[in-house]
């Protein structure tokens, strides 16, 4: 398992170029680690943003699906209400509130759990399919 | 007058384990049971009986699990066949200097939408293609759904640099998209590939003239 | 963190940008200051935005791009964004973003005439743009 560590904007590209490598060497085509990357760059700024400091962690699925699984971690304050967080166009700052929801559609799984206070927690997964 | 039954518990056991295994699926047993048949013990048919009904069931699961697989892989065949069919279905065609013509027939879901934007999109942008015209006049139902894809393709094509229009629009497609409340606007639609092209040659500035008096 | 600078050369009568590295938010926010500062000092009226070599646009950049555009467009100037990669442009499609009207085009050449067209569109300028070709389709037989 790779661990990126978000504190810097500059972190939010060293994070997307890990995702990167990762998915390049999983056999991800062009489009799809374009998809994976873009996901990540959304949600590595929101820790950046909204929690100012957390954990980008990497790593390989094979059971029951073969792929990538990306889990980003904080210890901020936490979103109060997910299903709102995820509307589209839906912002607490002056986002578009397009990373949520948009990096949603751009993978195959997307886990939000958060509790207001304590932080949250985001796992995507992007499956290989044949 | 009871007969005697030798090494009771240890034969006992051992239908009991044959039983358990038989239970979770595992049907290869030892059916040797005694070095020599002895019938006049009571067991001995029990035995046999048990033994050969479960030889009988390994062979029937196995005969069975053999079919399922061969049912999955003629399974695994005509998806492949059906996608070898889709992706000869959905050529992309250069019909003049610029312009490309995506002629769509059949269902158009997610996943085929994406192979088909993606191929589009690879070739406009090998080929540095102006134009494009997706034609729709094979595809049965235009819902929201393909609607939405549609509009999606599009979309991507303009952000490469590119024009697209869609043709093929029948009457009842026509329909359909306004009753769904399908936004088409700022897509360019018109009713037959034919125009399609006079678009597409209108738009690289191109003029075709009839020429009149052939000798 | 050193924010390392994007190149903004003169093309002609127009502005070329050609981003070469992997932006991140700040970076794009400084390009965006640094385009608007040069259009208005030397009053270019097109500013192409080479991004053939960016492997991503989040929401982030897409945005940055889109308001520059805005922005330029107040100050008279049209932006071009060129050559975009086909999983780029799949992706932002994807994630939901849209531009707004912010013009497109394949390579530089095409560009380049696109902001000459739109010029002598705007009747800023005598550019002559006119290239029609005629062909001519013999239905004889
Ligand atoms: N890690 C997080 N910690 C706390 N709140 C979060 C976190 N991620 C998202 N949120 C909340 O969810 C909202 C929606 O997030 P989303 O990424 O969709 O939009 P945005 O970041 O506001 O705008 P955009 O991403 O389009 O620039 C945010 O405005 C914020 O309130
Ligand atoms: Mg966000």
């Amino acid at each position: 398992m790779i661990v990126v560590r978000i504190k810097d904007v500059g972190d939010i590209i060293k994070a997307r170029s890990a995702v990167k490598d990762v998915a390049e060497k999983l056999g991800f085509g062009i489009v799809d680690r374009t998809r994976i990357s873009t996901a990540v760059s959304e949600l590595a700024r929101n820790i950046y943003l909204f929690a100012k400091e957390g954990d980008v962690q990497i790593e390989e699925l094979s059971n029951p699906h073969k792929g990538i699984r990306i889990t980003f971690i904080d210890h901020g304050p936490g979103i109060e209400d997910i299903d709102l967080a995820l509307k589209d166009g839906w912002s607490s700052s002056n986002g578009m509130g397009k990373g949520l929801p948009g990096a949603r559609r751009l993978v195959d799984l997307m886990e939000i759990e958060s509790q207001p206070g304590k932080g949250t927690t985001v796992i995507i997964e992007k499956w290989l399919k044949g | 007058m009871s007969k005697r039954v030798k090494d009771l518990d240890s034969r006992l056991e051992r239908l009991e384990g044959a039983l358990t295994l038989a239970n979770t699926g595992t049907f290869d047993i030892d059916v040797e049971v005694s070095d020599e048949l002895d019938f006049d013990d009571p067991l001995t048919a029990v035995e046999t009986g048990v033994y050969v009904l479960i030889n009988d069931m390994g062979e029937q699961v196995m005969e069975s699990r053999k079919r399922s697989q061969e049912l999955q892989d003629k399974l695994n065949l005509i998806e492949k066949q059906r996608q070898a069919i889709e992706e000869l279905s959905t050529p992309i065609i250069k019909i003049w200097d610029q312009v490309l013509v995506l002629p769509l027939i059949g269902t158009l879901d997610t996943r085929r939408s994406q192979k088909l934007t993606e191929a589009l999109l690879t070739d406009i942008s090998a080929t540095q293609t102006k134009v494009t015209i997706i034609d729709i006049t094979g595809v049965p139902n235009v819902d929201s759904a393909v609607a939405n894809h549609l509009l999606k393709t599009v979309a991507a094509v303009q952000l490469l640099g590119a024009s697209c229009v869609i043709t093929g629009i029948r009457p009842e497609v026509a329909q359909t998209i306004v009753h769904l409340g399908v936004d088409l606007g700022g897509v360019e639609t018109l009713s037959n590939l034919a125009e399609g092209l006079q678009w597409a040659l209108n738009r690289l500035k191109y003029r075709i003239l009839k020429e009149e008096g052939v000798q | 963190m050193i924010t390392q600078s994007i190149p903004i050369l003169k093309l002609k009568e127009f502005l070329l940008v050609s981003i070469q590295t992997d932006l991140h938010d700040r970076m794009a926010e400084q390009l965006q200051y640094d385009i608007l500062q040069h259009i208005s000092k030397t009053g270019a009226k097109g500013v192409l935005i080479d991004i053939s070599a960016l492997e991503m646009v989040d929401s982030f950049i897409g945005r940055t791009l889109a308001d520059t555009a805005r922005m330029a467009s107040t100050l008279d100037a049209e932006i071009v964004i060129v050559g975009m990669q086909p999983a780029v442009a799949i992706t932002l499609v994807e994630l939901g973003l849209s531009l707004g009207d912010v013009k497109t085009a394949m390579n530089l050449d095409e560009g380049y005439t696109l902001l000459v067209e739109q010029l002598s569109k705007n009747g800023s300028n005598q550019i002559e743009s006119e290239e029609k070709e005629e062909v001519s389709i013999d239905d004889s037989g």
